[in-house]
């Protein structure tokens, strides 16, 4: 229930808010992308956090590049 | 492909502006509160000494939420007409009148705000314009209401004509009525040079022989403060009850009229520029009431309504009551106290939005344009996020450099969106630079430009604030007379039409990632947003634009250097 209203807020951003903005991101995956997938493949609470870490890093001084959600981990918060 | 874009960014824009309306914190819909009878552990008031006013006269155990509501009149017309005297309180910030008729407020004048644009237009009047039937500050006794307090002939010692300025902290007038060998009123207003609060202690004594058991309403009255309002500032009823501030809009209150009991900090009807509030002095005893009269009107009864009390013989109960009639500039807000302050809200980013507006009223105060003080605010804001933009604007100019490689890559993966995106940022890892600047950069500054878009819609200190030429309203859109009417605009947006402009060159000047579908996305932005300005006030179209300005300079600038 959570995940799937989450899921559905990153979709509408996506949708509704993201073209205001322009194309920003400095990943591939893009962190509304990443965020998606976390949460779709972590759950609600760890898919969350590691969208926010992920948008932590997505600055000027952190190179970016490609990053996807990393498969399975055993520790999820450990992944990034 | 176009059609698509097309189609995408209006159905973003309807999503936009229907989060604006719905999710934008402005009134959110108030159950009313249920009815609860109430023990109460209050003292005999058979037993307490006459002539107390402080002794809690009001009945123990008493059902105090079960007050018949159709008991308050909903308005005090004069059934005889009366010579009405008037007595007129002036001082730095209002003029008052006060009518003999119930001792109401017939008018209440602000010296500091005008009701339109234009220097000649009359002055703010927060007293509702419906005549005598709709005075603020009217009671009424529910159990005899043939007394007609409301609207009987009160006396008063004091001379007709008060002025206060900021020698005396403020004026006394008390006004009393009475009904021979029954009851007595009295209601003494406290008026005081510096502040738009009143306080109005309504004192009823027992002049009977029998004790006086009965409930007291004292109404007040307000319309909205605009004539022809809009969406983005109706005029709607706030109660703050337990630190928490309720809005209730006029479709709500036509529907049920609450009732909140004490204590309640206050109940007032506000739109974004001024506040009529009742704020209870007391803890106890009492429950406030706002009820609609006139839905097409929107004029709405505020009712301080006591609990019912018993009145020994000579004995006398106090109701004090503050009262604010004014503006919601910060300053007077805190001022007030009561946690009046809490008028002033910009929905979500209020604690963002307060400090830019302290910090806009400084400039403000060496500039004396509050024009003059958004375009600096603006150059702050961009200075302080200099670094951020800076950096990614300088690893535009590496992109131009590896622009080829970039093309062999498109070409090579143009069928696979997934590998191709991978690859450039490959690419982009192996050069160390990165053509973008990030979602935290740019989510930081939505909350900025949030704050800043609904402070500037929001501020009295703005409202009309002139800037320049024809801007002579920093919250009203912009638009310069043209000599002939434009349809549906009036005038031309020229500060808009700027502004959009800036934001096409803008665009011209960045590099771009080089994905086609892209780029048509980012030049139909300029287009976008200047539909989307074109109704916002004048103040945040100043802001886009300087901040656009101020781009294309630091673009201008890296291009040369680079």
């Amino acid at each position: 229930m959570i995940k799937r209203l989450l899921l559905a807020f990153v979709r509408i951003y996506q949708v509704a808010v993201s073209p205001f903005l322009g194309a920003n991101c400095r990943f591939y995956p893009s962190c509304s992308a990443y965020t998606f997938q976390a949460i779709d493949k972590y759950g609600p609470w760890h898919g969350t956090l590691m969208g926010i870490k992920r948008l932590l890093k997505c600055h000027p001084f952190h190179p970016g590049g490609y990053d996807p959600v990393p498969e399975r981990p055993d520790h999820p918060m450990e992944c990034c | 492909m176009e059609k698509r874009a097309l189609l995408a960014f209006v159905l973003s824009l309807g999503v936009v502006l229907l989060w604006e309306v719905f999710v934008a914190p402005r009134i959110t819909p108030q159950a009313p509160v249920e009815q609860a009878a109430q023990q109460e552990a209050a003292s005999n008031p058979s037993e307490e000494p006459p002539g107390q006013g402080e002794a809690s006269p009001f009945v123990a155990g008493a059902n105090n939420a079960g007050a018949d509501l159709n008991a308050i009149p909903r308005a005090h017309a004069d059934t005889q007409p009366v010579e009405i005297k008037i007595w007129e309180v002036d001082t730095p910030l209002y003029t008052a009148r006060v009518a003999s008729a119930g001792a109401r407020l017939e008018s209440f004048k602000l010296k500091k705000h005008r009701q339109a644009v234009d220097p000649d237009s009359p002055p703010m009047d927060l007293i509702p314009a419906q005549g005598a039937g709709y005075y603020p500050l009217a009671v009424d006794f529910l159990k005899h209401p043939q007394w007609s307090f409301a609207t009987k002939n009160f006396e008063s010692p004091a001379p007709e004509q008060v002025r206060i300025n900021g020698g005396e902290k403020e004026a006394v007038l008390t006004f009393t009525a009475e009904e021979p060998g029954v009851a007595r009123v009295t209601k003494v207003f406290r008026f005081a040079a510096d502040t738009y609060t009143v306080q109005v202690d309504v004192i009823v004594e027992n002049l009977g022989t029998e004790a006086l058991s009965d409930q007291l309403g004292i109404s007040s009255y307000a319309l909205p403060f605009d004539a022809n309002e809009n969406d983005y500032n109706k005029a709607h009823v706030s109660v703050l009850q337990n630190g928490k501030l309720e809005n209730i809009d006029r479709k709500n209150l036509a529907e049920e009229t609450p009732v909140f009991k004490a204590p309640v900090q206050w109940m007032g009807y506000q739109n974004n520029y001024f506040l009529q509030a009742t704020v209870p002095l007391k803890e106890d005893h009492y429950q406030l009431v706002p009820r609609l009269v006139d839905e097409n009107l929107g004029l709405v009864q505020m009712v301080l309504l006591t609990d019912p009390f018993e009145l020994a013989p000579e004995a006398k109960a106090v109701i004090p009551a503050k009262y604010y009639f004014g503006p919601k500039e910060m300053d007077h807000l805190k001022l007030a106290d009561h946690n009046l302050e809490r008028a002033l809200d910009f929905g979500w980013f209020t604690f963002l939005a307060k400090p830019l507006l302290v910090f806009l009223k400084w400039l403000y105060n060496y500039f004396h344009n509050y024009g003059i003080a958004i375009i600096i605010l603006t150059v702050i804001i961009k200075i302080l996020f200099w670094p951020l933009t800076h950096k990614s604007y300088k690893s535009m100019q590496v992109m131009k450099k590896i622009q080829p490689k970039m093309a062999q890559i498109r070409e090579k993966y143009k069928d696979d969106r997934e590998k191709l995106n991978q690859e450039l940022m490959m690419l982009y890892r192996t050069y160390k630079v990165n053509p973008l600047g990030g979602c935290l950069p740019m989510v930081l500054q939505i909350p900025v430009f949030f704050a800043l878009y609904r402070m500037l819609y929001g501020a009295i200190e703005l409202r009309h604030q002139p800037f320049w030429l024809w801007i002579n309203d920093l919250t009203a859109p912009d638009r310069l007379n043209v000599g002939f009417d434009i349809p549906y605009l009036g005038g031309l947006p020229v500060l808009t039409l700027l502004m959009g402009a800036s934001m096409f060159i803008q665009q011209k000047m960045t590099p771009t990632s080089g994905d086609p579908r892209q780029e048509k996305m980012m030049l139909m932005m300029p287009v976008i947003f200047t539909v989307f300005f074109i109704n916002f006030p004048s103040g945040l179209v100043l802001y886009w634009l300087v901040n656009n300005v101020l781009s294309i300079v630091q673009q201008y600038w890296i291009n040369r250097t680079a």
